[in-house]
């Protein structure tokens, strides 16, 4: 074909996809250009007689129609309520949706942050009392160690009179005196 | 007519969504021996286009809300069923091969050029014609004549500049009639 830029233009002529403009222009051109339009009658041609549904088509087997139906009517049923509706309101749906869940887990986390934060501080505020508590205690326990010792030093000292060293007999002492 | 067309699809389209099944059905029966035809010539396998086709019509369901009306009802479901197709050669890796004996196998089918064709032959011969095209050619081509798809939404469709989708509906055309020929059919009367 001698114009070959216009091979293209015989296509989206054909396909309806050329402006009022480039219809024009290419018609007329067509008026004087006997190779342009003999390929457009000869596309043409084809197209009613070769490129037809009926030639290039197939037909499916009854089974897979009934088939593809039966799928095709489940599938539909299991589209919930959302699926008839207009995508903006899917999309308002889906973004608030995602908002508040958004916002619920956000707010978790900064509640649980602020709740570990202040059970730091008492867990300090504890420590501190505890090391001041234990400080006292521990000076409370040194003065009872002192008088248990002294308690034990006077038992010992009590058996040792009456029933020999308990220290190197290893013997258990027992109170026969008062059973 | 191409407007009522759009319009008579739309209404069925509603019906669909509105959970009608004589919408579905109404459409699937209107379009489903181009999509069918488009999967089988795509593929070359009548199973795997069975598959093919139901999930094609599956997949058209599932996201009718994605459906933009300003386009036609057919160019978005051959745009479902290219998608399908890429992703059944993605995932079988399946290599399409072109069947080297379909010039040896129409030959003998024509005594004589003019001998007048039967349908049935006449189908026959254009098909083989179209199956030695290359997947890429043949996929434009398919999509342009059964899908009726305009060549802007092949390009997008195929994810390429127009003058290539262009470019190779011309080669597609210019070889179909180059097997046609050798098949004794020189161009239409």
């Amino acid at each position: 074909m001698a114009c070959s830029n216009l091979e293209e233009t015989v296509l989206l002529y054909s396909s309806g996809e050329l402006s009022e403009k480039e219809k024009k222009s290419f018609e007329s051109h067509m008026s004087i250009c006997d190779e342009c339009r003999e390929e457009f009658d000869s596309y043409r041609r084809e197209q009613e007689r070769f490129f037809t549904c009926d030639v290039l088509g197939e037909v499916p087997s009854k089974d897979v129609d009934k088939e593809i139906l039966r799928v095709c009517s489940d599938a539909r049923k299991k589209v919930t309520g959302l699926g008839n509706m207009p995508v903006f309101l899917k999309k308002t749906i889906y973004s608030l949706t995602f908002f508040v869940v958004g916002f619920v887990v956000v707010g978790y986390f900064a509640m649980n942050t602020e709740q570990s934060k202040q059970s730091n501080l008492n867990v300090v505020l504890e420590n501190e009392l505890f090391d001041s508590t234990n400080n006292s205690q521990k000076q409370n326990d040194n003065t009872a160690i002192i008088n248990d010792s002294d308690s034990l030093n006077d038992t010992n000292r009590f058996f040792s009179k009456n029933r020999g060293n308990l220290d190197q007999n290893g013997v258990i002492p027992v109170d026969l005196k008062n059973k | 007519m191409q407007q009522n067309q759009t319009s008579d699809d739309q209404h069925l389209f509603d019906l669909w969504l509105k959970g009608d099944p004589q919408g579905f059905s109404g459409l699937y029966d209107k379009y489903k021996n181009r999509v069918f035809g488009f999967l089988v010539r795509m593929t070359g396998d009548r199973e795997i286009a069975e598959d093919l086709l139901q999930e094609t019509f599956l997949a058209a369901l599932r996201n009718a809300d994605q459906f933009d009306r300003s386009r036609s009802f057919l160019s978005w479901l051959f745009g479902i069923a290219h998608k399908r197709t890429i992703d059944f050669f993605r995932h079988a890796k399946v290599e399409t091969e072109h069947k080297s004996d379909a010039e040896t196998a129409v030959g003998s089918k024509i005594d004589a050029p003019d001998q007048q064709l039967s349908d049935q032959n006449l189908r026959a011969l254009i098909n083989e014609a179209v199956e030695t095209l290359d997947p890429l050619q043949r996929e434009v081509f398919l999509l342009r004549e059964l899908g009726g798809v305009p060549f802007k939404e092949i390009a997008k469709i195929m994810d390429c500049p127009i003058n290539t989708a262009l470019g190779r509906m011309r080669l597609a055309l210019k070889n179909i009639r180059k097997e046609l020929k050798k098949r004794g059919i020189d161009g239409v009367q």
